[in-house]
């Protein structure tokens, strides 16, 4: 397999009136062709941040610094007629809530016929014939009849599947979908995530799939990032994080989840709350809610995960 | 007899069926929901949005008024009171909402908001009522410190606890906890769950538990009450629902929740979503996503039956 997008210390700070905020200190992750990257953590571990900066979608005012590589192109220094070229055709982005990333003034037919005419060379009748196509493969009863359906006729499971088939039919390298299925029902969820599945199969997708919800990133991830106050605090195979996680954060993080295990008492918790971005602490920022904290985590920052993965942890369990 | 004992409770609400439309229809919200709640332990009410889960809370507490059915609470029938004489009875009922930024008053402190029921009921003299508050803040793992600041200066997990600290200052016999940990990360949802537990146990209050996430539930819960389209289908002690769920609907919510330790490709994803609560199917209305359905199903409205002595389930062909 080679490397599809490398990213390298990456850092993203807000502008905020009281000064510049940094919401991604510094991380590094790279993923392969054809595999799916879970981004774990809870909210305002920098998820989102990192999101948008591999999307170009940040905000006026938002600094990156680090490098972003895409098939070895560089992304950080694009401008935003440059980006208009990636994002979409080679990016292509699927967000928690479809209603706010769909206009309500198009036709589901309008939106697909608009973005397959953006990126292809495609008469509109031809457009049309290849939106049908994608409702279809996206799962859409009576595909033709719907590309006149708005998108308030369409329940949040199928305005979810809208959004898939227009970030897919552009035939992106990459799709980053950020909570794409965190506002939907749970059984409605779990067709999403066989959607995505099968898609995967048969059009070798390669995903970032960002999520607080551990039983989800099971179900979609090859491997997994787990991010804590902007840092990277663990990366591996999914499989060994999930089943021996070395950072104390990750296994408090999956201890935590009240889970589809019979109970055994009280449900373990990580004291403390998650640190704020305008105070987060010195050394390894988890030191403080962390049973395993000693001197050294208080005052030095535990380098950041190899190519390889492991825990940016003094202490992880696991290693001799 | 039960801490609460509610009898084929139904509420109906009536919609307007277009936007500019002068036609109206009922909307069945709750459609003869029969509970109990024992004191010292919690029911959860489970199901997807717009089951109904949240409507029949809200019924219990009249904050909407039932069409039908009784709620009986400590041998109090609650839909018999009315004014100041159902005002007073509020004490003994008492809420937690899902967001408590948005129910609490952002201009009130915490102290403010927590002594106003201890006025209201006149249950502590305004001279000793901030030692009451400060003690009860205590509590639920809040500090002198926090009394007067307005809730924008909390976590979100600080807020939830001063939601519980209003709702405890009151003493109540039954809490209702709507959502009470789904807007919390995963870490912090842990703790919240273990305050509720340890309360609920020094107090003997009953909980009435509405939620969404099966893993909370199963983990949290005695005994748990699965809706569907406004009807109770299943009921029965929390662990055997979740190990051994007997109604077609049941076991596609437990299959659906992406569980810690159970892989992709496991699960049965039924085909089709909710259908509208203004037209809800015929017959049992869960026939047309039902992989046992038979003709009959569509004719015939299953009531619940009592299985194995203590569970109860509205399916004819649960056994299948």
């Amino acid at each position: 397999m080679s490397t599809l997008l490398s990213v390298e210390d990456l850092g993203v700070s807000f502008a905020t009136p009281e000064g510049p905020l940094r919401a991604v200190d510094g991380i590094s992750l790279s993923v392969e062709r054809g595999a799916v990257l879970g981004l774990v953590g809870e909210s305002g571990c920098g998820k989102s941040a990192t999101a948008s900066a591999l999307c170009g979608l940040l905000p006026p005012g938002a600094r990156t610094t680090g490098s972003v590589r895409l098939s070895g192109r560089e992304l950080t220094s694009l401008s935003e007629p440059d980006w208009r070229s990636v994002r979409g055709r080679r990016i292509s982005m699927v967000f928690q809530d479809p209603m706010s990333s769909l206009n309500p003034l198009l036709s589901v037919g309008e939106h697909l016929v608009e973005t397959l005419r953006t990126h292809q060379n495609l008469s509109r009748a031809a457009a049309r014939e290849a939106s049908v196509g994608w409702l279809r493969r996206v799962g859409i009863p009576d595909p033709a009849a719907r590309l006149a359906s708005y998108p308030h006729e369409l329940s949040g499971g199928m305005r979810q599947r809208v959004m898939i088939a227009l970030a897919l039919c552009p035939g992106p390298d990459l799709l980053v979908a950020d909570e794409p299925t965190t506002a939907l029902d749970v059984t409605i969820q779990a067709q999403i995530l066989d959607l995505l599945a099968t898609l995967r199969g048969e059009l070798g997708m390669t995903m970032i799939f960002i999520t607080h919800d551990l039983g989800v990133v099971e179900r979609v991830a090859d491997r997994i990032v787990v991010m804590y106050a902007g840092r990277v605090a663990e990366e591996g195979a999914a499989a060994r994080i999930l089943s021996a996680p070395r950072h104390p954060y990750t296994r408090g993080l999956l201890d935590s989840v009240p889970g589809f295990r019979p109970r055994t008492g009280r449900l373990p918790s990580i004291p403390g709350a998650v640190p704020s971005r305008r105070d987060w602490p010195s050394g390894c920022r988890f030191h403080p809610r962390c049973a395993h904290a000693d001197a050294v985590c208080g005052e030095s920052v535990p380098a950041a995960p190899g190519p390889d993965g492991g825990a940016a942890c003094f202490h992880p369990a696991g290693v001799p | 007899m039960s801490l609460l004992e509610v009898r084929n409770l139904s509420v109906r609400f009536s919609v307007r069926t277009g936007v500019f439309s002068r036609s109206r229809a009922w909307l069945q919200a709750v459609d003869g929901a029969s509970l109990d709640v024992e004191a010292g332990t919690t029911l959860g009410l489970v199901g997807e949005s717009g089951c109904g889960k949240s409507t029949t809370a809200r019924a219990i507490l009249r904050l909407v008024e039932p069409d039908t059915g009784s709620v009986v609470l400590g041998g109090q029938d609650v839909r018999a009171l009315e004014g100041p004489a159902l005002r007073r009875f509020r004490r003994h009922m008492q809420v937690v909402f899902q967001d408590p930024m948005s129910s609490l008053d952002p201009r009130r402190t915490a102290f403010q908001a927590v002594s106003e029921g201890l006025e209201v009921h006149g249950i502590c003299p305004a001279p000793r009522r901030r030692d009451r508050v400060a003690e009860i803040f205590r509590r639920v793992g809040l500090s002198g410190e926090h009394l007067d600041r307005h809730p924008h200066e909390f976590s979100g997990g600080q807020r939830q606890r001063i939601g519980i600290a209003r709702a405890l200052a009151v003493e109540p016999r039954l809490l209702i906890l709507d959502e009470p940990v789904s807007a919390l990360d995963v870490s912090v949802q842990a703790q919240v769950l273990n305050l509720l537990e340890d309360l609920r146990d020094e107090r003997g209050m009953g909980y009435l538990f509405v939620a969404h996430d099966m893993g909370v539930v199963r983990h949290f819960c005695d005994r748990i009450a699965v809706m569907y389209l406004g009807r109770i289908v299943e009921e029965g002690p929390a662990e055997d629902v979740c190990r051994t769920p007997l109604h077609p609907y049941t076991r596609l919510l437990i299959d659906s929740v992406p569980a810690l330790g159970a892989r992709a490709g496991t699960v049965s994803v039924a085909s089709g979503e909710l259908p509208s609560p203004l037209a809800p199917p015929s017959g049992c209305a869960f026939h047309p996503r039902c992989p046992l359905a038979v003709p009959d199903c569509s004719a015939v409205r299953p009531e619940l039956e009592v299985v194995d002595g203590n569970r109860r389930v509205a399916c004819p062909r649960y056994r299948f």
